[in-house]
């Protein structure tokens, strides 16, 4: 029998942070050549290692809810198509079929198989967000399909290099099925390029430290990582934490849907169980088995996997019930595309965030749980002609800084925050000005966006535009918690208010401008006002105006224990209003001096809490 | 006798160099006066006026350049103390520094840190809403005007900002570096409203795409332009009176130096660092190393800079604490490891860790016996017997060799391993992630680290470099002569440069027209610069350059373009190939995508004045033998070899030309060499310490 190498403790650490610096060189790689604002300005993106058999050992944050799509990937190609094409060295894979290994269909992964001494050692995956994929809908999310093969592209692990060369035939092929080839096939040398980075770096490492000790660290980095968990996992207190959230149907027929969540924690074992969630829906908000465990991982790996190497040792330890049938595991012909960020797939990531915070609210690290933020959001995806007469598509990428969610200790964070990813950030108004047809009225913190509580939720932002270019434009708008709301407060803490967008049609604003007049509010906004409802397609003439408001985040704690001096602050910051100070708070401000009046808000607050004794019924 | 004076403020010392013409160099060093600076700069110019025999009046008489590092903006936003600043923005734009993009969350944080959602907090902006005003007026993309500026409303904000107690406004208008009419118009109310305000504008400032990061900029200038303005005229008039016949200049974040009344004041932040490259630059040029890896290794972090073909490169992402701005600022990566950092266990898991937490200089490494507990990676190199077991700093410091090896023994239980091993295992993991990212940083500009000669500054780097060297695959690893002053040397030999940068975004072809017009702009206004500066033409060199990318993508890439008085079509024709290839270099053949076609994004020149050509003194090489400066021996653990018996010699003793075999330590008054076994150092004509290995 061959004796397995042992890693000793020093080597270990360091082949441990050589494949975190291997992942972020992906990461980076991409990040810089990148054709895609969504990838390179919004950070729309996720790179792996996985052993050769396809199991993740290592992978770089970013779009934290695709982690356990990347080895689904790579596990699917090593098991199917070992014979036949084969997988060879100097090879490169397309994938992004849901059934398989993607959240929707427009997250584009390209995989890697790096080879030592003619045997494949590992899997490298670098996935990225795809402004267009074709199918029936620009965007990829399709509004109207009742069946996955109306969604567009699908690619299920595809061998698009070969020896180290794009295949002329699917190039062609790729280039006829979407709608911008050439940005397609730019986003697709990307990533070739960030896998060409990443495997020139392991293989350099297999050479200064003999593949033994590497395919050692592979098998080692995720028992050490399972061990961490368990242990964690031990510290925490026992029990079952249930959420419930409901979200609007893209079809009318349908009303609202459900997604149920409960957490069973026992010693160092974790269950997540959706019974209960709706049935598979006819429109396209379902989520497919592995998106719906990609999505559910994500806050288990931000909230309970912070501080542990990422891998399938970590997530390996959840247990899954995803009923059959259901809209998180639904049949595989059943269209999926708006899942994600539009339906079970995000809804998901809040529902699994409120049983861990309420986990840890049960235990000594209060500190550790927040309110749910960042999942209820407008998401306008824009497309027409492009201002030098090009077809273009693009994503408003504001629901990346929506306001987050309170803490048990201190308010959430204003218009920079959501569920999913580590680092959220929007673009900056010159560049999306310098690339898409319109202009800008505004990009604010919104006031009385921050879901109220003893700590409040953090305020999301509102944009308003004008088209700007030669035509009208297209806007198919994604979203969540337009009717019931959606981000969450927590411990009594008030959701944040529901989503809106107002398209302003014949507002004429460029005779405005000529007049020296720029609108700052809504109000300020002529013409006929039309409110949009979520998961809607309309087009925008140059003389409308289009406000949205993306979300905020839920509060924690009752509103009414809410420091009045603080409310006074949000007032003076305007991230609050002297009626909702009123309203929701109970605090009553002088308008003149601007201070608390002590005397009224503790009476207020007293009706209110009387108030509240009536209301509800005990059997 | 002609003198060059450099003086760089850091964090703890003031260094001075005073160079004269024929190269002999002189160093002082004085505490820290963060009260009055010009304390601590009038003490470094006594001792070095005694060092050199004469009164500080005739050392400044003779004085031909006076370059200065300041700390002044970096400590006022560290500390949040700069000046009340107002601000008036497009109309829209008034929460552009709140929301920050978004990025001021995790921005600047390792990581593993940028992971953990619930610890990471949004700092507040550097203005607050209520010092923030909406200014009606609009540019678009183009440059044109798509609604009038509102004069009377900036004569209002400024009116109410003004009674606010402002002492300096930020005016930032979207699009301005199109077209800088707005922007300009509203500075001119102000001045005439208010000529005591400081002030300056977005476009006058980094004339570049981005609102986020343009108007932080500008705003930081705002916020310390006050202060650092007040100290520089200050400072100025104070050496005047001592004796300077010639304008003070000042230290850039851009690694050149400038006449301080010319220096834009955001650009003196985060000079301090600067100073080590133009360090570093110097010696490359000075010994004919054209491709350098700079390193430093300080108490808490390490920082690396490339210098490649003599030239330094800039960072394409800038930042300033947490703030993400586009002032073209040297590329300095830093990470949380250094002499301080803590070597931590995990019991359950038997694991070993080193860093990013660092015990920094309170409550410090265990051997410095002022109570620290944890052993940090300055003990593991105590235990290993390359620290001098009594003291540091030339015996200034007393060590506790014993404290060390107790602070070990507690991990080494846990681990079941000896001390030994561990602190050696401690030593070697840092090691390793400082060559990890040594790494990264040259495989991202797809550079080949073996044609590169390796330097450690700062205090810790000596002990580390020459396995960092084995590490990386280096040819040659060197410590340089007082390498703790080498800022000031910097200083005191850095040429004055200018740089300026013009947003013009182009489809390829462009015309010659093109070229000609953007980049005769710049050579303009550089050469106006050195004009005012007294440079003659002669001693100017200027290079331009142009950032492009493929039409379709965000990001571009900075291409030097050869220099011409006159472009013709065939020049402009060849921009095509010239970004391919350099673009093929950095990301491999095949990444890019030409079919998209390709873009010029802006145009930069950047030029260098000589002020007065320098040398230093090379000494004449002596015998190899180094025997005069062995001052005994002590016990030293290598990774081959275990404990052996190691010569130590002492730096002040050896002489140019002197060669060290490995194992050996050589200690300096502040820093100590390590020598492994198979490495052979030499002492060269500056009195550098060459590494090397034997083959």
């Amino acid at each position: 029998m061959v004796e397995k190498t042992k890693l000793d403790p020093i080597t270990f650490e360091i082949l441990r942070h050589r494949l975190e610096e291997i992942v972020a060189e992906s990461y980076y790689t991409l990040a810089r050549v990148s054709g895609n604002a969504v990838i390179t300005e919004a950070g729309d993106h996720e790179e792996s290692i996985m052993n050769a058999m396809g199991d993740t050992v290592m992978v770089g944050g970013g779009i934290v809810e695709w982690t356990g799509c990347l080895e689904d990937a790579a596990r699917y190609i090593s098991q199917e198509y070992e014979d036949n094409p084969g997988i060879h060295e100097g090879d490169q894979f397309i994938m992004n079929d849901t059934g398989i290994a993607a959240v929707h269909h427009m997250d584009i992964q390209v995989l890697k198989p790096v080879f030592w001494e003619g045997k494949r050692v590992a899997w490298l995956n670098c996935a990225g967000h795809m402004m267009d994929v074709g199918g029936m809908q620009e965007s990829g999310f399709v509004f109207g399909a009742t069946e996955r093969i109306q969604e567009g592209l699908c690619m299920k692990g595809v061998k698009i290099c070969e020896k180290g060369k794009i295949r002329r035939d699917i190039e062609d092929t790729l280039k006829y099925m979407t709608r911008q080839p050439d940005l397609f096939m730019l986003e697709i040398g990307a990533r070739i390029a960030a896998n060409n980075a990443a495997a020139t770096r392991l293989l350099q490492t297999i050479e200064e430290f003999g593949i033994d000790k590497v395919l050692a660290i592979f098998e080692e980095l995720p028992e050490y990582s399972e061990k961490l968990i368990r242990a964690k996992l031990r510290t925490l207190p026992d029990g079952v934490f249930r959420a419930t959230h409901h979200f609007e149907s893209i079809r009318e027929d349908e009303g609202y849907l459900t997604v149920k969540c409960a957490l069973i924690k026992e010693g160092d074992s974790i269950t997540l169980d959706f019974t209960g969630s709706s049935p598979q829906s006819k429109g396209s908000q379902n989520v497919a088995l592995p998106g719906a465990r990609s999505n559910a991982e994500c806050p288990f790996l931000m909230m309970l996997g912070y501080d542990i190497p990422w891998n399938y040792g970590l997530w390996g330890v959840i247990n899954w019930v995803l009923p059959e049938g259901s809209i998180v595991n639904p049949s595989p012909l059943a269209p999926v595309s708006t899942n994600t960020p539009a339906g079970a797939g995000y809804v998901m990531i809040g529902t699994v965030t409120d049983c861990i915070s309420q986990m840890y609210l049960c235990s000594d690290r209060t500190e550790e749980a927040y309110a749910n933020g960042g999942n209820a959001f407008h998401n306008p995806n824009m497309y027409g002609t492009g201002k030098r007469g090009e077809f273009f598509i693009t994503m408003m990428m504001e629901l990346m800084i929506c306001g987050g969610g309170a803490l048990a200790y201190r308010d959430g964070d204003n218009t920079c925050s959501n569920l999913w990813t580590t680092k959220p950030q929007v673009t900056n108004i010159e560049r999306a000005e310098e690339h898409f047809p319109w202009l800008y009225l505004w990009r604010k913190e919104a006031m009385d966006t921050g879901g109220p509580g003893q700590y409040r939720g953090g305020t999301g932002c509102t944009n308003a535009i004008i088209s700007y270019g030669i035509g009208e434009m297209g806007v198919h708008d994604m979203g969540l918690g337009m009717e019931p709301r959606l981000a969450n407060g927590l411990a009594g803490g008030y959701p944040a208010p529901n989503v809106k967008q107002i398209v302003y049609r014949g507002a004429n604003l460029k005779g405005m401008f000529e007049n020296g007049q720029l609108p700052r509010t809504p109000d300020d906004i002529p013409g006929h006002r039309e409110v949009k409802p979520l998961l809607h397609s309309f087009t925008l003439n140059p003389e409308d105006a289009y406000v949205i408001y993306f979300g905020g985040g839920g509060g924690y704690g009752d509103p009414l224990q809410r420091d009045p001096e603080a409310v006074v602050k949000d007032i003076h910051q305007e991230y609050v209003s002297f009626e909702e100070a009123k309203r929701t708070y109970g605090v009553i401000v002088d308008p003149d001096t601007q201070q608390v009046n002590w005397e009224e808000t503790r009476n207020l607050r007293q009706e209110m809490i009387q108030e509240r004794l009536t209301l509800g019924k005990r059997e | 006798m002609r003198l060059r004076i450099g003086i760089d403020t850091g964090g703890t010392f003031t260094d001075m160099v005073v160079i004269d013409e024929h190269g002999k160099v002189t160093t002082s060093k004085s505490l820290c006066t963060p009260h009055d600076y010009t304390i601590c700069v009038e003490a470094c110019l006594e001792i070095a006026a005694e060092k050199l025999g004469i009164t500080v009046e005739e050392m400044l008489n003779q004085t031909v350049s006076f370059a200065y590092g300041t700390t002044i903006g970096t400590n006022a936003i560290a500390t949040r103390t700069g000046a009340k600043t107002g601000m008036l923005t497009t109309s829209g734009c008034r929460d552009v520094l709140h929301i920050a993009r978004g990025l001021t969350r995790w921005s600047g944080l390792p990581e593993s840190d940028t992971k953990h959602m619930a610890a990471t907090v949004k700092p507040e902006a550097l203005i607050p809403k209520e010092l923030t005003r909406e200014i009606t007026e609009r540019i678009d993309s183009t440059g044109q005007v798509v609604c009038g500026l509102d004069e009377e409303e900036v004569k209002q904000a400024c009116k109410e900002l003004v009674e606010q107690g402002v002492e300096s406004i930020a005016i930032c208008f979207l699009w301005s570096f199109r077209n800088p009419e707005h922007e300009e118009r509203a500075q001119e109310i102000l001045t005439n409203l208010y000529p005591n305000i400081y002030s300056s504008t977005s476009h006058q400032v980094i004339p570049l795409e981005g609102e986020y990061e343009r108007f932080i900029t500008t705003v930081l200038d705002n916020y310390v332009g006050p202060k650092t303005k007040n100290y520089t005229t200050l400072l100025s008039s104070h050496l005047k009176r001592m004796g300077l016949k010639v304008s003070l200049l000042l230290m850039q974040a851009d690694g050149g130096i400038a006449y301080a009344d010319t220096v834009q004041p955001v650009a003196s932040v985060h000079s301090g660092p600067a100073g080590g490259v133009l360090g570093a630059q110097t010696i490359g040029k000075l010994l004919n190393y054209k491709d350098i890896i700079s390193t430093d290794v300080g108490g808490t972090t390490f920082d690396v800079s490339i210098i490649t073909n003599h030239e330094v490169t800039y960072s394409r992402e800038p930042r300033i604490e947490k703030f993400n701005t586009l002032y073209p600022t040297l590329d300095i990566i830093s990470i949380g490891a250094g002499g301080g950092s803590i070597v931590w266990t995990n019991p359950d898991m038997k694991s070993l860790h080193v860093g990013p937490q660092s015990a920094g200089s309170s409550p410090g490494p265990a051997c410095y016996g002022v109570g620290g507990t944890a052993p940090t990676v300055t003990d593991a190199c105590m235990v290993l017997g390359y620290l001098n077991p009594h003291s540091l700093n030339g015996g200034r410091m007393r060590l506790y060799k014993e404290k060390a090896h107790e602070a070990f023994q507690e991990v080494a239980d846990v681990l079941g391993m000896d001390v030994v091993e561990v602190a050696y295992g401690a030593y070697e993991i840092i090691t390793a992630k400082m060559s990890d990212l040594i790494v990264g940083m040259t495989v991202r500009k797809g550079l080949n680290i073996s044609d590169y000669i390796l330097l450690a500054f700062g205090g810790g780097g000596a002990m580390h470099v020459a396995r960092m060297g084995t590490m990386l695959g280096a040819k040659k690893v060197m410590v340089p002569a007082s390498a703790s002053v080498y800022s000031a040397m910097g200083l005191a030999t850095s040429p004055i440069v200018h740089t300026y940068q013009k947003y013009d975004y182009q489809m390829l072809p462009i015309t010659a027209d093109t070229l000609n017009r953007n980049l005769g702009e710049l050579d303009r206004k550089i050469n106006a610069d050195f004009e005012r500066d007294g440079i003659p033409e002669k001693d100017r060199q200027i290079s331009f350059y142009a950032d492009m990318k493929y039409s379709l993508q965000i990001n571009a890439v900075t291409l030097e373009i050869p220099r011409k008085k006159v472009y013709t079509e065939e020049d402009a024709a060849k921009l095509a190939d010239l970004f391919d290839t350099a673009y093929a270099k950095m990301y491999g053949e095949g990444s890019g995508y030409p079919a998209a076609g390709r873009a010029v994004v802006s145009f930069m020149a950047k030029g260098k004045g000589e002020i007065y050509p320098f040398k230093l003194s090379a000494s004449v090489s002596e015998h190899v033998d180094a025997s005069q400066a062995l001052s005994g021996q002590r016990q030293a653990y290598f990774k081959d070899t275990g404990f052996v018996n190691t010569n130590i010699y002492s730096y002040e003793r050896l002489k140019s030309g002197n060669k060290v075999e490995g194992p050996a330590i050589i200690e300096a008054e502040d820093t100590t060499m390590l020598i492994p076994p198979k490495f052979v150092a030499e002492v060269d004509a500056y009195r550098n310490v060459v590494i090397e290995a034997l083959v």
